[in-house]
C-alpha cells in the first residue's frame, strides 16, 4: 500500500510493515498486539487497516515517542478516508434510510447531483429487508450482508447492497434478469426470506419493488419500503414477503396519529371490554375477518362447532355492542384491536 | 453409505422442554407449562388447531423465540441461550423458495458454502443427500423449472445436507396440492427411518400427525392436551377436545345422562337409549358419573347397519333421519339426526340409503367413550 511505502521511506526505514506476523507471535491475542510485543529486539505491532490487520515492528528504541504517535495518526487518517469513501450513490440510499418514515415520499430527479455515477445499468429492482429481531440487528445486520456478498459467487448475481442495522436495500441490476428473465423481486424476496430462516435462523422481511429507472424512485422507494415494513411489524402481521404495493388499510391504521389512535381504540373498545374479551375471543374477531365474515371457514380455522363460534359472537356482541356479524361493526372492532397493538 | 450411518451413533438428540412458557407483552400466554421428553431419533408431531402455540413451540426450540420461563435441553446442554445457528438443528417450513438464479446443486450446497465447508465435502454431502430424496437428475435445474414437490425435496436436502442433531418441521407439506400431500408425507416417514435423527413435526392436519408421528402432542391454547402414541391418542383420548380433533370424520358427541334402571346402566338422551356394557359399571361408579350431565363419544366406523350388529348389540340399537348420505367409493357417510344431536355414520357401500331415510344402527358399544359435561375429561 501507498501511504505504508511513504511511512517506511520518511522514516528511513526503521519502521517496517508486513502483512503477516512471524511463527511464534501467530498466537498473540490482538489486544496485547496493539501496544507491541517484543520479540527479537523489535517490537511488533498490529494496527486494523479496512477491517484487515496490518503489522508493523522497528528497533525498541530506534523510533521516537512522538514520531510513533505521527505514525498512528496517518493511519487513523487513512482508515478515516476509508471508511468515509462510499459511492455517492450510497450515501444517497443512506439518507434516505434515515429520514423520517414516510409512507408516500416522492422524489424529483432534479433536486439530485446530476453527476452520480452508478455501477449497475438501468432499470434496476430492489429488495429491501428489515429483520425481526431488533434487539440484534446490528449484529444479524452483518450475517445478512456476509450471506447477499456470498450470492454472487461465481455467478453473475451481484446485489449492490447498503445496509443499515434499521434496513438493508439490495439493488439488483437489470442485466440480472437480462441473462435470466425468470428472477423477478418477489423471487429473490422469498429465497431470502426463507433461505435466511431455515439456513441461518435469522428472521426478516422482506418488501420487493417493481422495475426502477431513476435514482429518485430508488431513493423514494427506500422510503415506502420502510413504511411498509414498519407497518407489518407494528401491527406484528405475519407475512414476511411484501410488496411495493403495499398493505392497503393497514397502511392507513399505521399511519394514523399516534393521539388519536389510542383515543379511537379506547373509544371503540374501552380497556375493561378488552381485558373481557381476552386472547380467545381477539383471536376470534381476528379469524372472523380473516375468512371473510364466513362462519363455516371461521369455525373450521378455529377448529370450533358453528355453535360455539356462534356463541362466541354473541359474547363479543354483549361485551362490546357490536355485533361482528355486520362488516361495519367487524371493521370497527377489528381496527380497534389493531390499533391498540400501536 | 448415507449420511446417518457415517455420522455414527456418538450425539444422541435427546430434546426436553421443561417447564416451557411463552409469554408476550400485554400478558399474552401462547404457550403454558409444556413439558416434553424427545427422545433420540423420534418423530414428533405436534398438532392442533391455529393459535394453538405448536408453531410458537418449535420456533422456541429453533431459537427464533425466546423462552420466557423454562429449560429446554438439547442433548444434554441447556440451550435457552445458544442462538439457532448454533444449536445443531436445522428447520424447514412451508415455503420452500430457493434462490431463483442458483441451480438446485447451489441451493443446496450455499448453507455449507457459507460455513467454509470445503468443496469435496460440500459436494459429497450434497450428492448423498440428492441421492436419499431422488433428485440427482435436478441437480442442474434452477428452481423454475421444478414442481411443488421437487422443490419442497430440494428445500428438504438443504436441511439434509446440514447433518443437524434434529429435524424441525413447520408444516412443509400445507402449500402442497391434497395427492402431493400425501406422497410426501410417506418420503417424510421414510426419510425419518433413513436418517435416524430426532424429527420434530408441527401440522394442524391430523391426519398426518396419525400417520407420520411416533407420538403425537395434541395442543390447545398453548397447553399440552395429551401426549401419546397415535393408536393411544385415537382409542383413549384424555378430554373431549382429543377425542373432536383426532379421527375424520370427526367422533360424535350425544350429550345426555348415566342412569341406572334395574341394575342397568343406560346412556339416556332425547330420543336415544343405550345400554352400557357391564364391564364398564365399575369405572362409572368409582368415578361417580350416575345420574351426571356426560357426553357419549362414538366414532363414526363404530355405528353399523348391518343386521349382523342390530342383532348382536340390542342395546346399542337406536332410529334416526339421515339428512345427508355422501358417497366415498367403498363406503359411505350418512349424516343424521337425533332430536337436535347431529351423528354422523361411516358405514360399508352396500347398502342402499337414502337422504329422507329413517335407519336403524347399532353402535359398538365396546368402543364408546364418556366425557364429564362440565370438566370435559374422559370418563371411559
Amino acid at each position: 500500500m501507498k501511504l505504508f511505502h511513504e511511512i517506511e521511506q520518511v522514516l528511513g526505514r526503521r519502521v517496517v510493515f508486513c502483512d503477516h506476523l512471524p511463527e511464534p507471535l501467530r498466537h498473540v491475542p490482538q489486544s496485547i498486539l496493539l501496544d507491541g510485543v517484543l520479540y527479537e529486539e523489535h517490537l511488533w505491532r498490529q494496527v486494523m487497516m479496512k477491517a484487515k490487520p496490518v503489522y508493523f515492528y522497528y528497533l525498541k528504541d530506534a523510533v521516537s515517542a512522538s514520531e510513533l504517535y505521527l505514525l498512528q495518526l496517518a493511519l487513523a487518517d487513512k482508515e478515516r478516508d476509508n471508511a468515509q469513501r462510499i459511492p455517492v450513490w450510497q450515501q444517497h440510499v443512506i439518507d434516505a434510510i434515515h429520514q423520517p418514515v414516510e409512507g408516500f415520499a416522492t422524489l424529483d430527479e432534479m433536486d439530485l447531483p446530476a453527476d452520480i455515477l452508478f455501477p449497475w445499468t438501468w432499470p434496476v429492482f430492489s429488495v429491501g429487508l428489515r429483520l425481526s429481531d431488533r434487539q440484534q440487528a446490528s449484529m444479524l445486520t452483518e450475517e445478512v450482508k456476509r450471506v447477499l456478498d456470498s450470492l454472487s459467487d461465481g455467478i453473475d448475481f451481484r446485489p449492490f447492497v447498503t445496509a443499515e442495522s434499521s434496513f438493508l436495500l439490495c439493488i439488483f441490476s437489470s442485466s440480472t434478469q437480462e441473462k435470466d428473465p425468470d428472477v423477478t423481486g418477489e423471487d429473490v424476496a422469498r429465497a431470502l426470506v426463507d433461505g435466511l430462516l431455515s439456513e441461518e435462523f435469522i428472521d426478516l422481511r422482506a418488501v420487493f419493488s417493481d422495475a426502477l429507472y431513476n435514482f429518485a424512485d430508488v431513493l423514494a422507494t427506500v422510503r415506502r419500503m420502510i413504511f411498509i415494513a414498519l407497518t407489518a411489524e407494528t401491527l406484528q402481521m405475519d407475512k414476511r414477503v411484501l410488496s411495493i404495493q403495499g398493505l392497503g388499510i393497514y397502511e392507513l391504521l399505521f399511519a394514523v396519529k399516534t393521539p388519536f389512535k389510542k383515543m379511537y381504540a379506547n373509544h371503540v373498545l374501552p380497556p375493561v371490554a378488552v381485558s373481557s374479551l381476552g386472547a380467545e375471543l381477539e383471536q376470534t374477531v381476528m379469524m372472523f375477518i380473516t375468512c371473510d365474515l364466513n362462519m363455516s371457514e371461521t369455525a373450521r380455522q378455529l377448529y370450533l362447532h358453528r355453535n360455539s363460534l356462534l356463541y362466541r359472537i354473541e359474547r363479543i356482541k354483549e361485551l362490546t355492542g357490536y355485533d361482528i356479524r355486520h362488516f361495519d361493526d367487524a371493521v370497527t372492532v377489528w381496527s380497534a384491536l389493531l390499533l391498540r397493538r400501536l | 453409505m448415507h449420511i446417518a450411518q457415517e455420522r455414527g451413533t456418538s450425539v444422541l438428540a435427546e430434546v426436553k422442554l421443561s417447564h416451557i412458557y411463552k409469554k408476550y407483552a400485554g400478558n399474552v400466554v401462547a404457550v403454558t407449562d409444556f413439558n416434553l421428553d424427545i427422545a433420540d431419533k423420534e418423530f414428533i408431531v405436534l398438532v392442533g388447531p391455529s393459535g394453538c402455540g405448536k408453531s410458537t413451540t418449535l420456533r422456541m426450540i429453533a431459537g427464533l423465540e425466546e423462552i420466557s420461563e423454562g429449560d429446554l435441553i438439547i442433548g444434554s446442554k441447556r440451550v435457552n441461550d445458544v442462538p439457532p445457528k448454533d444449536r445443531d438443528i436445522a428447520m424447514v417450513f412451508q415455503n420452500y423458495a430457493l434462490y431463483p438464479h442458483m441451480t438446485v446443486f447451489q441451493n443446496m450446497a450455499f448453507g455449507l458454502k457459507l460455513r467454509h465447508f470445503p468443496k469435496a465435502e460440500i459436494e459429497k454431502r450434497v450428492r448423498e443427500a440428492a441421492l436419499i430424496l431422488d433428485i440427482e437428475h435436478l441437480l442442474q435445474r434452477k428452481p423454475k423449472a421444478l414442481s411443488g414437490g421437487q422443490r419442497q425435496r430440494v428445500a428438504l436436502g438443504r436441511a439434509i445436507v446440514r447433518e443437524p442433531q434434529a429435524f424441525l418441521m413447520d408444516e412443509p407439506l400445507s402449500n402442497l396440492d391434497a395427492k402431493l400431500r400425501v406422497q410426501m408425507r410417506t418420503e417424510i416417514s421414510k426419510l425419518h427411518k433413513r436418517l435416524q435423527t430426532t424429527f420434530i413435526y408441527v401440522t394442524h392436519d391430523q391426519t398426518e400427525a396419525m400417520t407420520m408421528g411416533d407420538r403425537i402432542v395434541v395442543m390447545k391454547d398453548g397447553l399440552v392436551q395429551q401426549v401419546a402414541t397415535p393408536q393411544e391418542i385415537y382409542n383413549h383420548p384424555k378430554n373431549l377436545f382429543v377425542a373432536g380433533f383426532i379421527g375424520s370424520p370427526a367422533m360424535n358427541f350425544l350429550q345426555g345422562t348415566i342412569q341406572e334402571e334395574s341394575g342397568v346402566l343406560k346412556f339416556i338422551a332425547d330420543g336415544v337409549s343405550l345400554t352400557i356394557p357391564e364391564g364398564r359399571y365399575d369405572v362409572l361408579r368409582s368415578k361417580q358419573a350416575i345420574n351426571k350431565p356426560v357426553i357419549l363419544g362414538i366414532r363414526p366406523e363404530n355405528i353399523h347397519d348391518e343386521p349382523v350388529y342390530t342383532e348382536t348389540y340390542p342395546g346399542g340399537v337406536f332410529e334416526a333421519n339421515v339428512d345427508v348420505v355422501e358417497h366415498m367409493g367403498s363406503e359411505m357417510y350418512l349424516f343424521m339426526d337425533i332430536k337436535g344431536q347431529q351423528l354422523t355414520a361411516r358405514i360399508v357401500a352396500r347398502t342402499d340409503v337414502k337422504a329422507g331415510d329413517r335407519v336403524r344402527l347399532a353402535v359398538d358399544m365396546s368402543k364408546l367413550h364418556l366425557f364429564d359435561k362440565e370438566t370435559e375429561e374422559a370418563i371411559l
